[in-house]
């Protein structure tokens, strides 16, 4: 057979190597006192669907990058942003208060840093993912972190910095959440975690395989909210 | 005069879907000037194969005409050039009935004369050529602020995102391609032409007696595995090399 000379020094390094482009997917959950017993089981269960199921995406599995943050009596970052390969599941626990507001200041803080990592480091990212999920209202509504938190989903949508998603579960106050959200707020079919993440997984998936020109549809929510 | 060699692959991901290749090229030689156009369809598009036809097509006629005309290759005719193509996909949008944006593709071309060389570029992709004994980028892929973004021929913002490079004195080689080859071409970090994908190309370019039979062989690289492997989106890639000798007989030993 007629060798071919292009394919004769196969097995040197001879593509560039370059970082595979992100995908930075930041999920502010609430771990207030009232998330105790079911609701927080349920929720610990869909992150780890979540997981697996960008795991089992050899393309999601490089590029998107999961972060943990939660309130519930303060802000905590569970785990900063990491590719599902380094990416390992808190466990959640649930107590205090709701500082809601201050959680989506400091999200967006987080944020910001990775951008300019990735920026930093030559690597290419696709349009952020925050997904806020609460089952009740603010407690830090009055203070200047809520309306900083409203001020700045506002203008990140604006400016395309970020796709911002507000679920409440049963007992959410979504009309505080319109308030932050410009997007409308999704109310979660009972507990269907699982359903949501898995809308999530899928969705990021088709983001991570898109290339240059490409508007990505993304499924209905219809599984998992009402709509 | 020029060896030249090219080849244009449909992505896996496309070959999945059944979407046709959107890349389409093509390439003119006029006496000593050698023309390519090289455009990728948007993969959101419904038409772009259609439009990366049709812009491919109009930009080598306008080009031509240039030539014919003994018109100069500046800024201004750079964007004449440009439009040209964007009016073809007018034309074609009004044609099929269909709005222009299901024709959205990017573009991008290169004038290689005996003494001067002038390459455009509007999106993403590259051209490349050879300067000294290394490669250098001539222009760098046009990206938006993410990574599925960048600007076709029907963006709003075409004209201040379309890039134009003149080269006086004569190039000896040079590579355009879409951005299906951008990433095992280039090295983006440090903003360079990653060498080792393009030295055994040109090696071989360039020692070809029969450079026309190297379009297949290349054909079955960019669709080879350790290729696929790394970028599933349709790759075209267009290579071309003076002849500097022409052995005749038994050559030199």
């Amino acid at each position: 057979m007629e060798q071919n000379p292009f394919l004769q020094e196969a097995g040197q390094q001879r593509f560039a190597d370059n970082p595979e482009p992100r995908c930075a997917s930041l999920l502010i959950l609430d771990v207030s006192g009232s998330m105790l017993g079911e609701p927080l089981r349920q929720l610990q269960e869909g992150i780890e669907v979540y997981k697996d199921s960008l795991h089992s995406d050899p393309l999601a599995r490089q590029r998107v990058e999961v972060a943990i943050l939660t309130f519930g009596g303060k802000v905590e970052l569970m785990c900063p942003f990491a590719t599902v390969d380094a990416f390992s599941i808190p466990r959640l626990e649930a107590r205090g208060d709701t500082p809601m507001g201050q959680a989506v200041v400091e999200g967006l803080g987080l944020l910001d840093s990775q951008k300019t990592v990735y920026k930093q480091h030559g690597i290419a990212y696709y349009r952020p993912w925050i997904f806020l999920l609460t089952d009740g209202g603010p407690t830090d509504a009055h203070t200047h972190y809520w309306a900083e938190a409203a001020q700045r989903v506002k203008e990140g949508e604006s400016k395309k910095s970020f796709s911002f998603f507000a679920v409440g579960v049963e007992g959410a106050d979504m009309r505080r959440l319109s308030e932050i959200s410009v997007r409308e707020p999704l109310k979660l079919q009972g507990l269907e975690f699982r359903k949501m993440f898995e809308w999530l997984s899928a969705s990021q998936q088709a983001v991570s395989r898109s290339t240059p020109g490409d508007t990505v549809k993304l499924e209905t929510p219809a599984g998992w909210a009402q709509i | 005069m020029w060896n030249i060699v090219r080849a244009s692959v449909r992505g896996s991901s496309h070959r999945r879907s059944v979407t046709p290749c959107q890349d389409a090229f093509d390439l003119k030689l006029r006496g000593k000037t050698l023309l390519v156009a090289i455009s990728d369809g948007a993969g959101s598009a419904a038409y772009s194969d259609r439009g990366a036809q049709g812009a491919v097509a109009a930009t080598l006629a306008f080009i031509e005409k240039m030539l014919s005309d003994g018109e100069d290759f500046t800024p201004e005719t750079g964007v004449a050039i440009v439009d040209s193509a964007r009016t073809r996909l007018f034309e074609l949008s009004e044609q099929l009935e269909i709005d222009v944006r299901e024709l959205a593709c990017t573009l991008l071309f290169a004038v290689v004369q005996e003494n001067e060389a002038f390459f455009g570029q509007l999106g993403d992709g590259a051209w490349v050529m050879t300067y000294g004994i290394g490669l250098v980028a001539v222009t760098w892929p046009l990206r938006g602020v993410y990574a599925n973004e960048t600007t076709f021929l029907t963006s709003p913002d075409w004209n201040s995102a379309a890039k134009f490079v003149k080269l006086l004195g004569p190039v000896e080689s040079f590579a355009g391609f879409t951005d299906g080859v951008q990433s095992l071409a280039l090295h983006y970090a440090s903003r360079s032409v990653f060498q080792p994908f393009f030295d055994p190309i040109l090696t071989v370019l360039r020692e070809s007696c029969a450079p026309e039979a190297l379009d297949k062989q290349l054909q079955e690289y960019l669709s080879s595995k350790g290729v696929e492997e790394r970028t599933d989106d349709d790759r075209t890639l267009v290579v071309a090399t003076r002849r500097r000798f022409r052995l005749l007989g038994n050559g030199i030993h």
